[in-house]
């Protein structure tokens, strides 16, 4: 966990001009391969999916937080 | 700026009510990220998301959001917040989606299937994994071969089986070569999209020590030792990462040595094909293209069919395995230590690594490591010594050429 240098990779993928959040092309051109990953960026409003909660509580969205500015983390404990 | 470091530096600004601090994981195993805030002291709210639906290559990512839910800044620094960020005004969204906070309705998802499209058994699988407990998870799996089979080379469609596999794996309703189907799962998934480092990481958890760039999981011991300390009880695991999770990694491949005597090299202790003792294996391969090793996991649980249980009163079990010529392995006798008590049903694993000559590109090889165990079949019932082989095959490596390099 002390390492959280894959951050700086989700930096490279911002790109602007995306208005929603879907599937990419890591490249373009005829051998590059297939890309599955999301980006996050400027303007776009966050997906509004429903998980589980960690602490046991009701299913939670990123929504719930309206209202007040948020630091939202994406992360693992590795 | 990891998150630990972005509580410390916005700590005022919550206590003062004027930023709020959420997460969402996205690990196999949740409740280990729940210790991990225990331990740092982080009370904020927490998602999980053990299937990656949001879809990043990456984390950490942080992001800062409006009081509308509209991301303002991506992996923003902490001294940045407060003058880009906390002080600015947003406008208001011209629209603002609606959200019902509740599990997905399970039946009408499972009415959607009729359809008949891979897209709507594949969000019925997701929400039976994610919503609808263990004991689910066998429906949840036959709801992801449904979508594979319309749409089989769907990456996610790979890696979220994957995950229901390894979750069933860990759960008592665990099926034979459950954990071998999610590494084959989540290597598909790579395979079809090399830089998903989410994916490639749930390989590389159980994976070999030459695959590693740090020991994951070596800060949950040292946690718990600091919460108990602290004088609290530490949050429960469902598993306690060992073996891969917590070894730490290596430059080159660090051959056992091979003066080690064999324990039963004529092969004269008798048998045990699982009638006491139900042995499972998973390879789990280097998700690099090169100078490859592969990491084996041997689980032996005593069979509760006929009561068995282990004599831990007699020597410890231990395990013996022998390379090939030109094949080299981390070590060829594992010894298990007995626990304190004189019997025990508990489950015992063995994990070893071993890497192969050059050029391992064509032929699978299968390696014939045996363990030798005190067994006692029923409480009061006879106890013996006995000896179970188990043969292991390993993979060529040859699909993994054009895959990238992970460091």
């Amino acid at each position: 966990m002390r390492k959280w240098i894959w951050g700086t990779i989700a930096i490279g993928l911002v790109t602007a001009g995306v208005t929603e959040i879907m599937p990419t092309r890591a490249a373009e051109g005829a051998t590059a391969p297939k890309s599955y990953s999301v980006r996050f960026h400027e303007g776009q409003m966050f997906p509004t999916m429903v998980f589980p909660s960690l602490q046991g509580g009701r299913p939670g969205s990123v929504a719930d937080f309206r209202g007040k500015k948020l630091i939202l983390h994406l992360f693992a404990s590795w | 700026m990891h998150v630990p470091g972005w509580h410390e530096a916005t700590k005022r600004w919550q206590e003062e009510g004027k930023l709020q601090m959420a997460g969402i994981i996205v690990e196999q195993h949740p409740d280990r990220a729940r210790l991990f805030m225990q331990w740092k002291q982080m009370r904020w709210p927490i998602l999980v998301d053990s299937l990656n639906l949001l879809g990043p290559a990456a984390v950490p990512i942080t992001l800062a959001i409006d009081e509308y839910g509209v991301i303002r800044m991506v992996n923003p620094k902490p001294e940045e917040i407060h003058q880009k960020f906390l002080n600015r005004t947003f406008a208001k969204p011209a629209r603002l989606p609606t959200v019902k906070d509740i599990a997905p309705d399970l039946r009408s998802l499972k009415e959607a299937t009729r359809q008949g499209t891979a897209a709507a058994w594949e969000t019925y699988a997701n929400a039976l994994v994610e919503w609808a407990g263990p004991e689910r998870l066998g429906e949840a799996i036959e709801a992801y071969e449904h979508a594979l089979r319309l749409e089989p080379d769907t990456g996610p469609f790979h890696f979220h089986l994957g995950v229901a596999y390894r979750k069933r794996y860990d759960s008592d309703f665990r099926q034979p070569k459950d954990f071998q189907k999610a590494v084959e799962r989540w290597s598909a998934a790579l395979e079809t999209d090399p830089n998903q480092y989410i994916w490639r990481r749930r390989i590389k958890q159980y994976g070999p020590r030459l695959d590693k760039p740090y020991s994951y999981y070596d800060w949950v011991a040292t946690a718990q030792k600091e919460i108990v300390a602290r004088g609290e009880t530490p949050a429960p695991l469902s598993v306690e990462p060992a073996g891969a999770e917590i070894a730490h990694p290596e430059k080159t491949f660090a051959t056992a040595a091979a003066n080690v005597k064999e324990p039963d090299p004529l092969g004269r202790i008798l048998r045990d094909d699982g009638r006491f003792i139900k042995v499972e294996t998973a390879v789990v391969p280097d998700t690099r293209a090169e100078d490859v090793a592969d990491r084996v996991h041997v689980v032996f649980r005593p069979n509760p069919a006929n009561k068995a249980h282990w004599n831990n009163e007699a020597g410890n079990m231990v395990f013996w395995v022998s390379p090939p010529p030109g094949w080299g392995v981390s070590q060829r006798l594992v010894t298990v230590p007995n626990p304190p008590q004189p019997v025990s049903k508990e489950s015992r694993e063995v994990e070893f690594e071993v890497r192969g000559p050059a050029g391992r590109r064509t032929q699978p090889l299968t390696l014939r490591p045996y363990a030798l165990y005190y067994v006692c079949e029923d409480v009061n019932g006879v106890c013996m010594y006995r000896r179970q082989d188990v043969p292991i095959v390993i993979a060529p490596h040859e699909l993994k050429q054009g895959s990238e390099r992970s460091r």
